[in-house]
Order: C-alpha cells, then sequence, then structure tokens
C-alpha cells in the first residue's frame, strides 16, 4: 500500500514548469519546500498537491494560534530565502541549511514544523476518506 | 420548554450524566457542537477523521517551551468514538491522593466501587492482543512487568463507545441530542445559570451540566462571564477556573523490524507501566502519514521511509505524569481559547528517563535500529546508542498529549477547586461540571474509566438528592 494518492484523491493542478509547482501562497512555497526535501521521490504534482492542502489547513487552527501563524509566516519566508519564490535545484544544499537553523528559531521554528507536520502527512496519507479500510 | 438539564457535551462524561438522568426519568437535551458520525464512515487514525471527528481538525497546542500538541474530540460520542478504547479502572492509592490533596468528600475505592463495577459492565471489556505488537516480547526479555490493557474496542469488535451506549440509551429513555449545534456561553440570571445559548436562541433548563472536556468547559465558562468573578459571589470570585490544567506528556519513537509489525488501523494495548503512575510505554497509531511526521521530526530526509519501508515501521511512546500545570484562557472576540503549558525539569528528565527505557525496550525486542522523534537525536541500533539519542532531548522536542485534566478540578479547597466534590459549580447555582477537567490532575492511566465512574458517582449524587 504505498500512499501515494492526494489526500483528496482528486487529480492536482498541473505545475508551472517555471516554478516546479503551482505554489501561490507563503505557506504553500514553504511547505513545498520542505516536501522537496522530505520527500523527494514523490512527483512535484503530488508535493504541490499536498503543499496546498497542508497551507489550507492551517484555517482550522485555533483562532489565536492563527494569528500567530500569520505573524510567523513573512520572517520564516526570508529565512528560507523564499520571499522572491521557489529556489531551483541548485540551492536545495542551503535552503536544507536555512531550515536546518530556521527549526531552532522561537515561533518561526514551530511555524515550520506545523507545515511540515502537515505536508508530510497530506502527502503520505491513503485516501482514507471513506469506508474502515487499512 | 424548559428541560431539567442541559448536558453541554456528548463525550464520556456527558453521556453517562444524560444516561442516568433521562433513566430517572428527567428531561435532558444534549447539544453537541460536532457531527454524528456512523461507525466506519471515516478510517480510524486519518486526516479525514481529524477532519471530521476532531476539535480544529486535531492542530491544537499547549503554548510552552517546548509547546505540545493535543487533540480533542469534537463529535457525538467524543473521545470515546476515536480513541483506543482503553480502560484503566483508578486505584486506591490515586483516590486517597486526590482526595487528600483536594479535599475531595466521599472519593475512595469502596465508594466508587459499585460505579467503577457498573461502568466495566456495560462497556463490556475485551483483553485481545495486537498480532504483532513486539513490545511485549521485548518486555519479557528484560523482565518488565506489562499488560494487556482491557478495552471497549478490539479488531472485529463493535466499539462500545458512547453513541451505542450510554447515550443511545439515554435517547431511548427519551433524552434529547441536538448535534453540530454550538453552545456559545451559558444564559446566566440574577447569578444562576438557568440555560444555554446556541447563536441567539436560549435553551432554558433548572440545571445545565457542562461537560465540553477540559479545554472546552472552563472556556466556555469564561465565556459566560463566570471565570473571573464577575458573576461569581463573594469569597469564591477567584477561584480557579481554567488553572491546573494537567496531562501526560510523550515522546515518541519510531522502531523499524525485520518482519511486518504494521497494521495502520490497529493501536496495541499493551502497555509496560513497570515505573507505576509515573510513566507508560506503549503503542501508537501508526499510518504511513503518522510515521512520515514521527520520522520526520528527528529529521526531515528521513520521512521518506515511510514511503516504501511502512510495514515494518511502528510507532512507540514513552508518556510521564508531568509535574507541570497549564492553564486555558477564553480570548474575546474569537472562537477558541489560547491554551499554554509549563513542562518542568523534571518533567524533561522523566521524558529522557522514558525515552531511554523505550529505546531499550525495543532494541530487546528485536528493533533492527530506533529512531526517536527527537530532532537530530542520532538513530539507535545497539544499547550504547542510547544515551546519546537521550542527550539530545532538550526543550525543542516536539510531545504531544491526549489526556487533559485538572482545569475545573473537583473538592473543597477553595484555593484549587472550582467544582465541589461532586462536580458542582463553587460559587454559581445551577451549573455542574461532568467532564475529564475535574479530575485534579493527570492520573498516569488513561482517564476515561476514571472519569466515567466518577461521573455516574457524581449524577446520582445530584439526581438523589439535588446537590
Amino acid at each position: 500500500m504505498p500512499p501515494t494518492k492526494t489526500a483528496t484523491g482528486a487529480a492536482p493542478a498541473e505545475p508551472s514548469p517555471a516554478s516546479g509547482s503551482s505554489a501561490s501562497s507563503g505557506a504553500e512555497r514553504i511547505a513545498l519546500a520542505q516536501l522537496s526535501l522530505a520527500l523527494p521521490q514523490l512527483s512535484a504534482v503530488e508535493r504541490a498537491s499536498a503543499a496546498a492542502m497542508a497551507a489550507s489547513a492551517l484555517t482550522a487552527l485555533p483562532t489565536p494560534i492563527r494569528l500567530g501563524v500569520a505573524l510567523a509566516g513573512p520572517p520564516a519566508r526570508v529565512v528560507l530565502g523564499l520571499s522572491g519564490g521557489l529556489p531551483d535545484a541548485a540551492d536545495a544544499r542551503r535552503q536544507r541549511r536555512a531550515l536546518r537553523r530556521a527549526a531552532n528559531l522561537p515561533v518561526v521554528g514551530e511555524y515550520l514544523r506545523l507545515l511540515r507536520t502537515l505536508a508530510v502527512v497530506e502527502a503520505l496519507e491513503p485516501d482514507s476518506a471513506g469506508g474502515n479500510a487499512r | 420548554m424548559i428541560y431539567d438539564f442541559v448536558v453541554v457535551g456528548s463525550g464520556p462524561g456527558g453521556s453517562v450524566f444524560a444516561a442516568t438522568a433521562a433513566a430517572r426519568g428527567a428531561r435532558v437535551l444534549v447539544v453537541e457542537e460536532g457531527p454524528a458520525v456512523a461507525a466506519g464512515e471515516v478510517a480510524p487514525y486519518t486526516r479525514a477523521q481529524m477532519r471530521r471527528q476532531y476539535r480544529n481538525q486535531g492542530l491544537t497546542v499547549a503554548l510552552g517551551r517546548p509547546s505540545v500538541a493535543y487533540t480533542e474530540a469534537r463529535c457525538v460520542g467524543g473521545g470515546s468514538e476515536v480513541n483506543s478504547g482503553l480502560y484503566h479502572a483508578p486505584s486506591a492509592e490515586l483516590l486517597d491522593r486526590w482526595r487528600i490533596s483536594h479535599r475531595i468528600e466521599g472519593l475512595d475505592h469502596e465508594g466508587l466501587a459499585e460505579h467503577v463495577s457498573a461502568v466495566e459492565r456495560r462497556l463490556q471489556l475485551t483483553e485481545t492482543p495486537h498480532p504483532s505488537d513486539p513490545l511485549p516480547d521485548g518486555a519479557a526479555k528484560l523482565g518488565w512487568h506489562g499488560l494487556t490493557v482491557p478495552r471497549w474496542v478490539g479488531p472485529g469488535e463493535g466499539r462500545r463507545s458512547m453513541s451505542s451506549t450510554y447515550l443511545s440509551e439515554a435517547l431511548r429513555d427519551g433524552a434529547q441530542l441536538r448535534a453540530e449545534a454550538r453552545v456559545d456561553r451559558l444564559a446566566v440570571e440574577r447569578g444562576r445559570v438557568r440555560g444555554v445559548r446556541i447563536g441567539a436562541e436560549t435553551v432554558r433548563a433548572d440545571r445545565v451540566v457542562v461537560a465540553a472536556g477540559a479545554i472546552g468547559s472552563p472556556a466556555l465558562l469564561q465565556r459566560s462571564g463566570l471565570g473571573h468573578g464577575t458573576a461569581r459571589r463573594g469569597r469564591f470570585a477567584n477561584r480557579p477556573i481554567g488553572s491546573g490544567l494537567s496531562m501526560h506528556p510523550t515522546v515518541k519513537a519510531v522502531a523499524s523490524f525485520a518482519e511486518e509489525v504494521n497494521l495502520p488501523g490497529e493501536v496495541s494495548p499493551y502497555q509496560i507501566k513497570q515505573w507505576g503512575d509515573r510513566l507508560s510505554l506503549g503503542h501508537s497509531a501508526s499510518r504511513p502519514g503518522l510515521l512520515g511526521i514521527a520520522l520526520a521530526d528527528n529529521d526531515p530526509g528521513l520521512a521518506a521511509r515511510a514511503v516504501t519501508q511502512w510495514p515494518h515501521l511502528g510507532v512507540w511512546y514513552a508518556a510521564i505524569r508531568s509535574h507541570g500545570t497549564g492553564w486555558v484562557r477564553s480570548v474575546p472576540g474569537t472562537a477558541d481559547p489560547l491554551v499554554g503549558y509549563r513542562i518542568t525539569r523534571s518533567d524533561l528528565e522523566a521524558l529522557r528517563a522514558g525515552l531511554g527505557r523505550l529505546l531499550l525496550v525495543l532494541l530487546a525486542a528485536g528493533a533492527r535500529e530506533v529512531i526517536a522523534s527527537v530532532p537530530g537525536a542520532p538513530v539507535v541500533r545497539t544499547p550504547a546508542d542510547i544515551p546519546a539519542a537521550v542527550a539530545a532531548l532538550d526543550r525543542r522536542v516536539p510531545l504531544m498529549s491526549v489526556h487533559l485534566t485538572g482545569t475545573l478540578a473537583m473538592g473543597e479547597r477553595l484555593d484549587r477547586c472550582a467544582v465541589d466534590s461532586f462536580g458542582r459549580l463553587h460559587g454559581t447555582d445551577g451549573v455542574w461540571v461532568s467532564d475529564a477537567s475535574m479530575l485534579p490532575d493527570a492520573p498516569g492511566i488513561n482517564p476515561q474509566g476514571t472519569l466515567m465512574a466518577i461521573a455516574r458517582r457524581n449524577a446520582h449524587r445530584l439526581l438523589e438528592d439535588g446537590s
């Protein structure tokens, strides 16, 4: 049961050739960058879909936490060098180092872990919306 | 219509109360914020389940250093619908400790026994071992004491959750259920609670039983103006509502075995409790997504293992009875409260000790390697690797908990207790509490069995003499 389906089971949009994904929001860009490091074997389409799901899940956060996340997002993008869009493949090593450093920052580190957690589970979880199947 | 009781929340505390009251002919309305989800409608331990049956889709956290992620159910039947159904009866030592520390009248092993027995009979507890959990072998090799915990759900069995036991009995006996309805606040008139507000509607009742969980119940009382003395009388004005949050912080590890050990929809009921109530070791839900999270917490690059190796991987935990404490505060203008928790130094030491023992027993069970969910901890392949992995556990460690208690503690010590020895809110007429928030602190065992017995005891008291 390799968990390769997207969480919704729906066909995700094709990624843009220029960026490697259709990610648009800051949270999506961060989630996508983390998925590129965590699950490189997934296709760009699968990663983009999971990143979008992770970013949209932030709306479910408790209201006070959501406000904190809104504040943590911009500095997280700056720290990761994602303010101008996604890095290219040559930046992967720098990206990995930046993520490792940022993980130790208060608030920003927790924000990054939250997004990574959501992105990973959305990417790995088989379609389980119905039935009690394993 | 004026109900005899409006019960806010349909989890174990609320359902036990509703069933007890309805059986005696009381007019009962149960109001539940979440939806009714039929058995099998969503697969267990999945994001789909989190979206449907958990508060804030399970994305809730107690702020602190480290923060502690926690989950609470939000559905008809509450936590009993989504948890592993593990049942522990409260020990005499636990009840004695609570009775003395919080001056709880009449709470002892003997007095609670009839309620414990009634709950056990109703839940039809069974002991069904997990077929491929290697932890019992590891414990046996080390000479450690473990047990297959009785539960109200098992492979191939129907789940004896609230919606199929106490809540269904309450409805059979005439209680009404209103699901997907959020109680915004209690209706307080001249210092007495006389019903609940659901949007613009007021539902009137002689008495309100708050059973919205250890986070939801104090937040509701605070939203109703009962948390800060505004509607509470004299000497009770500053009593703790939302203070005293207690929990079992948990650290996890992923172990890899040569044989297949993972049944993604099952959690093993086996626990090692060699060290009394201070530390428990056991198995966690191990779906591929959850494995990926646990691996990525050590090193994001390890998450990929969950894709191809998941049948050979599982997640196990070490849970401590924390000495820390936390708080719940409603935030004006927002729907959700803010929650905080302080992990103490002794908690960190206990977590390190627990993690070390977990790594050791997993190796003894035959694990080829064990990866602690601790950032940067080295992979453990032999017992000699354990000290370095344990030493990596610091205040960056991701912790989680599912057992939240203590935010409306019961007892007669007014400096500690929000409700009296039988669940009645100190200082305000017309409102009782019947959920895990009234348990004085985290009990060191899965708390739902204890909660249900105490809820039944308190319900009988209220129905017999009205106080």
